[in-house]
């Protein structure tokens, strides 16, 4: 068992993908690569290695973790974040923090996969129109 | 210790209201050497996030509201922040430790406080009347206006009238026009917020490009901070801004405050002294230097106590169809001040605003999630995303005293004593959460939502951070009078939001403003 089989899987586990809505199908997260994103991220965060160590030991072994069916593994990923809930948060802030910036998934959620600036967003301007019925009320505001 | 040569002003911060109080001084009293003291940087636009690849996570890290949050991520080089025990309080504090203070990581929703907020003791039988009116500072809410470039629509109903904006309003989006047709089937009072941001260019700077994350830093300069507004015109007038000068501790000798004391970049000490020190570094660094100084001492001082913060609830509501996502200013599109008012027949005291915001980040809704893992927070996400109206309760905070900013025994790394924040939610404020959430479904149901999503109380709200050195006629009740200055020793004006006995229900950077211009006014007239 390849410790990238069982990374691949955990983040699999904390963004599984699939249709999630009718118009929207999201990958999952290792196949953006959010498993390589938290190997990365492990090599400089104690926290993060003990964490991941935790839930291995959880499910009895890395191979164990892998074989066992999603609602295992979410069970064991419930008891590791209620025992560990900061350390438990890290993993997940950082496997969602790749994914949800991931061009593909921006895609499937059908917004722009580009930073804000330098394009910013077209709106339309303000319709005061839509004010009459505040306008005719009146002043409302206390006199003192 | 180096000593520096004398100036006849020196001002601790940069923010609104030290940018603003530098400002008015320069051109009422143009032969006055004054100087400005800011621990933190120059922010350069290029160095901010919103361009980059990484700016949703940015926000979480190095680049989030939080100084706790950015000290924990490695500290942000431009933002010289100090750690803020928190633990005591429910909500947590956020600012910008830079030049131009937090305005230049704030959502610049910019709305004044309103008449009755100067009265609530007299009106309302809670907090406590302000030394002076509306009327008074109304001058100055002019001026701060002209000075910052305010968008928005002069006409609310629910202000006495206005100056023209400097500017047209914001686009409201999807979003905002739904709610806005909800608070006109309910009956109800709605505005488009003004916005210290530019929608056309005006002072200089370009308008804004709705791209939505105003917190990361406005790279375009369309968001009024004032490091592009008040500093620049006031070092035109010769003010002089010292960046990267940690200050330590106000001089006090013989009764009078006569200089300060600051660390420089290279962490040399230097003796800075003054005619005036004028002190603004928002509730709790004002609080923390002046305490660190020897100042509130007596156990009857009110200096550190009586922080308010402004609680906040949101509603979200869920549509079938597409609205706008992330786009436009993400803290500002309008608001209602139906609610505003003491109606005793509601079980509490005062009111709040109902403000319409936008969406978050695809990242910051996922992580708002809970659980934010797992397939259905996957669907929740999906259904939330680019679907929702954001609603926001912004409660007004009366005043307690247990609610106070004190200092650690211990020295933290920039030289002062730790600092600590301790606050509660008050039953009133729960009790006008738990009726606002009732109104918040009202519009939600009139405008057509199929589900609504609740979040009271979110830890990173503490955005205003207000009320420890209150001013007031009475030095047994306040910590300075009502032109800023100090009742414990003469030379020494705070000229922030520390100052405000009350808060109203609205953001105080207008306000902030506006007191510091009338500050200065009355120290030019006294000694010009």
């Amino acid at each position: 068992m390849s410790s990238s089989k069982f990374l691949a899987t955990l983040v699999d586990s904390i963004a599984p993908g699939g249709v999630a809505t009718e118009a929207v199908t999201l990958p999952p997260a290792s196949l953006v690569g959010c498993d390589l994103a938290l190997a990365a991220a492990m090599s400089g965060s104690s926290n993060l290695r003990a964490i991941v160590e935790v839930i291995a030991e959880r499910a009895g072994s890395a191979e164990a973790f892998v074989g066992s069916k999603a609602s295992v593994r979410a069970d064991n990923l419930e008891t590791v974040q209620r025992d560990r809930p900061d350390q438990f948060a890290s993993l997940v802030t950082v496997t969602q923090a790749h994914y949800y910036t991931h061009p593909q998934v921006l895609a499937a959620l059908n917004w722009p996969a580009r930073p804000p600036q330098p394009a910013g967003h077209a709106l339309p301007p303000f319709d005061e129109g839509l004010l009459a019925p505040v306008r005719a009320r009146g002043a409302i505001w206390r006199e003192c | 210790m180096a000593k520096e040569r004398p100036v006849d002003i020196v001002i601790v911060g940069t923010g609104m209201g030290g940018a603003a109080f530098a400002w008015q001084m320069s051109r009422l009293a143009p032969k006055l050497k004054i100087l400005c003291l800011e621990r933190g940087k120059w922010l350069k636009p290029d160095a901010m996030r919103a361009a980059s690849p990484d700016w949703q996570s940015a926000a979480l890290g190095a680049w989030a509201t939080s100084p706790n949050a950015r000290l924990a991520a490695g500290g942000n080089p431009w933002s010289a922040d100090y750690a803020i025990d928190d633990g005591e309080s429910p909500l947590k504090p956020l600012m910008w430790n830079g030049v131009g203070g937090s305005s230049v990581n704030w959502a610049a929703h910019f709305p004044r406080m309103k008449p009755s907020d100067f009265k609530t003791h007299s009106l309302d039988g809670v907090g406590i009347d302000w030394p002076y009116s509306y009327a008074d500072l109304e001058p100055f809410y002019d001026l701060n206006d002209v000075m910052t470039g305010v968008c928005g629509l002069d006409g609310d109903p629910a202000y006495p009238p206005k100056s023209k904006r400097s500017t047209p309003p914001l686009p409201i989006g999807k979003a905002g026009e739904r709610a806005g047709q909800a608070f006109n089937k309910l009956g109800w009072h709605w505005w488009p917020v003004d916005a210290a941001i530019n929608t056309a260019p005006y002072g200089g700077r370009g308008a804004c490009n709705n791209c939505g994350p105003c917190l990361l830093g406005c790279m375009r300069g369309a968001k009024s901070s004032c490091d592009l507004t008040y500093l620049p015109a006031a070092m035109a007038n010769g003010v002089e801004v010292r960046s990267e000068c940690l200050v330590q501790r106000v001089v006090v000798e013989n009764g009078r405050a006569t200089g300060v004391i600051y660390a420089d970049a290279a962490g040399l000490l230097h003796e800075q002294p003054a005619t005036f020190i004028v002190v603004a570094a928002n509730g709790i660094g004002t609080t923390r230097l002046l305490l660190a100084s020897g100042l509130g001492r007596d156990p009857a001082s009110v200096l550190g106590r009586y922080l308010m913060m402004h609680p906040v609830a949101y509603a979200r509501g869920l549509f079938d169809d597409v609205l706008d996502g992330p786009a436009g200013p993400v803290g500002a599109a309008l608001y209602s001040h139906e609610f505003y008012e003491t109606d005793v027949s509601r079980g509490f005291a005062r009111g709040f605003q109902i403000q319409v915001t936008r969406e978050n980040s695809p990242l910051a809704q996922a992580l708002r999630l809970s659980p934010a893992w797992g397939a259905r927070a996957q669907r929740d996400l999906a259904e939330e995303f680019h679907h929702s109206m954001v609603l926001m309760i912004v409660t007004e905070d009366l005043p307690d005293p247990d609610n106070r900013v004190t200092l650690l025994d211990k020295i933290e790394t920039d030289g002062l004593p730790g600092v600590k924040m301790r606050y509660a939610v008050s039953d009133n404020t729960k009790a006008m959460i738990d009726w606002g959430y009732g109104r918040t479904s009202d519009i939600l149901k009139a405008a057509g939502a199929k589900r609504e999503i609740r979040a009271p109380l979110p830890p990173m709200t503490g955005w205003h951070l207000l009320g420890t050195a209150r001013m007031g006629d009475d030095p047994r009740r306040s910590f300075v009078d009502a032109s800023g200055r100090c009742h414990e020793v003469a030379g020494l004006i705070v000229a922030d939001g520390s100052v405000m006995p009350t808060v109203g229900a609205v953001n105080p950077g207008s306000t902030i403003g506006a007191m510091a211009l009338k500050m200065a006014s009355e120290l030019a007239e006294e000694i010009a």
